[in-house]
């Protein structure tokens, strides 16, 4: 277990590296190896060594013992030789004797360095000499004994001499002597003992009895040819032997690396190449002399891998490119989409850096497009946008891109693009769309179009937006009766600084998204008619910043323009929430949330809406959805509102007359209220056409069960007016402003 | 039973076999006579007893050797089993109780006159034992010293002598050189104790005090031939005939003063080999002749 944590803390390495570490433990151990056969072989020379000695020692011992017994042989055949006895007997002829017969008869051996005779006194018979060939002049001691002199070791051996066999009568001594060393050296063979290492340690003149001599001996043993010889092949052994494991192990490491590690290497190479997307066929020459079959075989698998790489890239190209088409497409006409259209604005920021040229914004919307939706069914809607598109794409200029940005809004970029030049396409478009026979598709009234343009003179980040803006007052200026149906965006159409969305309005905007206590909620009360009881209060949301306040028209165009509807209702409810539990809207009364239309139909803001469900036991909830919201996407609006009213939620459906209003939506969504817009209940102040129209329209819906909410009340009279055709509630600010509720 | 009895007579003939070897034994007992010479010094010999009424033999060994030479060992075998007594002393030349052959290069202070006394020594011995028929018998210088010792007084037991292979002293050695060597050694008289060297018989280098030198000098092949033709005891001369150290005149000098000349074909001086029973055979027969005195004795 340690090793695994180990292991998997240490850096990966080349194989090569493993196999350099491999080698040096190996040879480390072949180190430690060889240190203990050393250490064991020394230790047993050493025991054998002790041995030996000991066998030496004894081997000495004996070798004196025979030398003495030889000696004493000697010395006895001297006694028993008549030549010797008769000098004893008549030594007239002693020195004669002495120097040519006595060492030279074969009587005695050759090897001694003297012999002498001594009368019974124990007197030599010779004159006192001191060479090398001189005995003492008298008997020093009967036991054999060793002096040293001039560094010889002598041996003395003296014997009794007497005339007959049986000893009955002495007559004289004799003496030998002879060099210890050398006697030695010549008496035997010597296994154990290093004859040429034997010395004799003694004072000049000291006498040393024989029998102490070993005391004195010097020597050390034969080097033991066994262990001699062992030592030899050991060593020998163990160099071959470790050379053989050197030369394999290079061998082995320089075939790992040729064999394994290079093509292994190479394959790593190949493979990051791969993942920089540069890999291709990987082909033999990779590896080395020899191959690897497992290696072939990952080579065989990164080829295959390889292919089906490149046929995947093929086909998630393709695909990429299909949805590409998919994503910047339009799937009902075919043109671009909004997604193209900021993809290419950002694109083309990109492309033309600071020197971006002067650009106009046309943005293209049809004029009663619902109504014609309404009427002739989303099948001819269709065919009417894809008409139009159509239209417009043969308008434009071949390299001019044409964006449907959403439902019967079309738009183009004319970089490059003068405002006469852009005044002449948007009229150009104008003509085509206004000779394009819309009635093929079954549509009797004329099909027109809006067209709003903005330009300017040069690019910066923000252009865009600007330009879309400014094309967009434009566009409904152009929607105007009255108006050119193609119109240029001047400043007389609003201040471009409040039309225009601020970068502080976008910060905020985003800020308040991810952190909801920024929402101001400032709350509307909505009254029930007649007693003016307080009903509910609307929510409205302001966004607090740098102490000012960002009302909806800063906020929305952001959010519009963004595709914020999501995240900014989430953030809404969020704040609604926190209100609501901190106590500031009094219970028994209730709040009215306005939800986007594209908010109805996603699930998230479904899933937040039912947390409000237990504020329910308390409070009255109402949902307020535009009309415009309830057109897209029809059927998951409904089935969300649905949802929401089965769980106690009261729908309403505000602003209504603002749009392209059908009653067909009003019957066919689950609806409870119906506010009616300001401008509808403004015109009751009217007594015209207008206002019965309002009236009666009012009364249709009531008797339809709807109950109805007047928006837009700012006197006691209209008030009164509202009340009296029977509006349930009303709202305005004849009854109450909206304001942040106090906590 | 019938077991028994062949162990029996087994045993019987063993014991039978063992008596006769002991009482063979017994008739021939060996004894080592050690006696003090006038000189003072021990001599010893070999005595064997041998049956009564035989003569005894009294042997002598050759120059500077011993009784237990092969040549006087085996006729001193031959003779006892014959059941002759026989007498074979080693001379001391000097060495009190010698028992070895003395080297050519020892120092030889011993002089023929010491070797004759040693022999008559021996021969009054063997005469005192009651034998008074002794036959001697010398082997090569052992012959020169019996005729020596024949020539000065000998023991009237003396009956005969026989000479095995008598040495012809002056053979292979240069006669003016002889006589040259003679009186050097006269010249330092006869007391002087410097030791000599010489060539002289069989030595390449002997070495002796003048005197004694000299004492063998006198012994010539004149004095040899003309002691063999005095002597009044019977002699008999036994050679072999491939002795080189007798020259080719030698037997022819022998037999011309009248000696009885033994020749054994084929034997060298010492007998050896299939000779040696050539010669015990002579011995025997020249023993068992009749012993009688020459007339004038």
């Amino acid at each position: 277990m340690p090793f695994l944590k180990i292991s998997g803390l240490l850096k990966a390495r080349p194989i090569a590296h493993y196999a350099l570490a491999f080698l040096a433990v190996l040879a480390l151990a072949m180190g430690l190896m060889a240190a203990a056969v050393f250490r064991d072989i020394a230790q047993l020379d050493e025991q054998v060594r002790h041995s030996d000695e000991k066998l030496a020692r004894q081997e000495l011992n004996e070798a004196i013992t025979l030398l003495l017994k030889h000696a004493e042989r000697t010395v006895q055949s001297l006694t028993q030789w008549d030549e010797a006895r008769v000098q004893l007997e008549d030594p007239t002829y002693y020195s004669y004797w002495r120097s040519s017969r006595a060492l030279s008869a074969g009587v005695l051996p050759k090897t001694l360095d003297a012999v002498d005779l001594y009368d019974l006194q124990g007197r030599n018979l010779s004159p006192a000499k001191s060479d090398e060939s001189s005995m003492p002049p008298t008997i020093l001691d009967m036991r054999p004994m060793i002096i040293q002199n001039r560094g010889h070791s002598h041996l003395y051996v003296f014997a009794a001499f007497f005339s007959d066999p049986k000893q009955s009568q002495q007559i004289g001594y004799a003496g030998l002597k002879l060099d210890l060393l050398e006697e030695l050296r010549g008496l035997r063979k010597f296994r154990y003992l290093d004859l040429s290492t034997l010395y004799f340690e003694g004072r000049e003149g000291e006498r040393i009895l024989l029998e102490d001599v070993m005391q004195h001996l010097r020597f050390r043993p034969v080097a033991n040819p066994e262990t001699r010889a062992l030592q030899k092949i050991a060593t020998r052994s163990f160099f071959e032997l470790a050379l053989l494991i050197a030369a394999s192990s290079l061998l082995g490491y320089f075939a790992l690396v040729s064999v394994v590690a290079k093509p292994l290497r190479r394959l790593s190479d190949h493979i990051e190449s791969m993942k920089r997307g540069q890999g291709g066929f990987l082909g033999e020459s990779y590896r080395g002399a020899l191959a690897i079959s497992e290696l072939e075989n990952v080579r065989h698998s990164l080829n295959d891998y390889q292919l089906q790489l490149d046929d995947m890239h093929l086909s998630l190209a393709n695909k990429n490119e299909e949805l590409w088409v998919l994503a910047h497409r339009d799937p009902l006409t075919g043109v671009y989409n909004r997604r193209a259209f900021d993809d290419d604005w950002q694109t083309m920021r990109r492309v033309q850096g600071t020197s971006a040229p002067q650009v106009a914004f046309l943005l293209f919307d049809c004029d009663h497009f619902k109504a014609i939706n309404d009427t002739y069914g989303h099948q001819v809607g269709d065919r009417v946008i894809q008409g139009l598109a159509e239209s417009l794409h043969m308008a434009l200029r071949a390299g001019d891109r044409l964006y449907r940005l959403g439902g019967d809004e079309f738009a183009t970029v004319l970089f490059g693009a003068d405002p006469v030049s852009a005044r002449f396409v948007a009229e150009r478009c104008m003509e085509q769309v206004n000779h394009r026979d819309f009635a093929l598709h079954g549509v009797k009234e004329p099909v027109r179009i809006s067209i709003g343009i903005a330009y300017a003179a040069s690019t910066q980040d923000d252009t865009l937006v600007l330009l879309h803006r400014q094309a967009d007052l434009a566009m409904y200026h152009a929607k105007r009766p009255g108006q050119a149906k193609v119109v240029m965006y001047s400043s007389e159409m609003g201040d471009s600084n409040e039309a225009m969305v601020s970068n502080a309005e976008v910060n905020a905007v985003y800020q308040a998204i991810a952190n909801p206590d920024l929402l101001e909620m400032h709350y509307q009360p909505v009254v029930q008619l007649p007693g003016k009881r307080l009903a509910y209060y609307e929510a409205l949301v302001r966004i607090r910043t740098g102490g000012s306040l960002i009302m909806p028209s800063g906020i929305f165009p952001v959010v519009e323009l963004r595709g914020l509807e999501c995240e900014f209702d989430l953030a809404v409810f969020e704040r609604i929430w926190r209100d609501m539990q901190a106590g500031k809207i009094p219970a028994g009364s209730g709040v009215a949330i306005n939800v986007s239309g594209p908010g109805i139909v996603h699930a998230r803001i479904v899933e937040k809406l039912l947390t409000f469900v237990p504020l329910l036991a308390n409070y009255k909830l109402v949902l307020e959805l535009t009309e415009t919201s309830l057109i897209t996407q029809i059927t998951q609006a409904s089935a969300h509102l649905q949802q929401l009213r089965k769980a106690g939620f009261v729908i309403a459906l505000d602003d209504f007359g603002s749009g392209y209003s059908s009653l067909r939506y009003l019957a066919s969504m689950p609806v409870d209220l119906v506010k009616f817009d300001i401008s509808m209940v403004r015109s009751l102040e009217d007594m015209g056409r207008s206002a019965l129209f309002v009236e009666d329209l009012a009364r249709m819906i009531q008797d339809a069960g709807y109950e109805l909410v007047a928006e837009g009340i700012e006197t006691e009279a209209l008030l009164r007016r509202v009340g009296e055709i029977g509006f349930s509630h009303a709202q305005g600010f004849y009854i109450g402003r909206p304001a942040p509720m106090a906590e | 039973m019938g077991r028994t009895n062949w162990q029996t007579i087994i045993s019987s003939i063993l014991i039978a076999l063992v008596w006769s070897t002991v009482a063979q034994a017994s008739q021939q007992v060996e004894t080592i006579v050690e006696s003090k010479l006038p000189s003072g010094k021990i001599a010893n010999a070999e005595y064997r007893q041998g049956k009564p009424g035989k003569p005894a033999v009294l042997l002598l060994h050759g120059f500077l050797q011993t009784r237990n030479f092969s040549t006087v060992a085996s006729a001193t075998e031959a003779l006892s089993s014959a059941g002759y007594t026989v007498l074979a002393p080693t001379l001391s030349l000097g060495i009190s109780g010698r028992k070895m052959s003395l080297p050519c290069e020892a120092v030889h202070t011993h002089s023929l006159e010491e070797d004759v006394a040693e022999l008559a020594f021996w021969s009054d011995w063997l005469a005192q034992r009651g034998h008074n028929r002794i036959v001697l018998i010398g082997h090569s210088f052992g012959s020169v010293q019996i005729l020596s010792y024949l020539g000065k007084k000998p023991s009237r037991a003396i009956a005969k002598a026989i000479l095995i292979s008598l040495t012809d002293v002056e053979v292979k050695q240069e006669a003016n050189a002889r006589a040259k060597l003679v009186r050097n050694l006269r010249e330092q008289g006869g007391q002087n104790k410097t030791l000599f060297e010489a060539e002289f018989g069989h030595c390449k280098k002997y070495v002796a005090p003048a005197p004694a030198l000299l004492s063998y000098l006198t012994v010539t092949r004149s004095s040899i031939l003309d002691s063999l033709a005095k002597q009044s005891v019977p002699i008999e001369v036994i050679l072999g005939s491939a002795d080189d150290r007798m020259g080719p005149d030698w037997l022819g000098k022998l037999t011309a003063r009248g000696v009885t000349v033994r020749v054994i074909d084929g034997a060298n001086h010492f007998f050896d080999k299939q000779h040696e029973f050539d010669l015990q055979d002579a011995l025997l027969q020249a023993v068992q002749a009749p012993l009688a005195r020459k007339p004038g004795r």
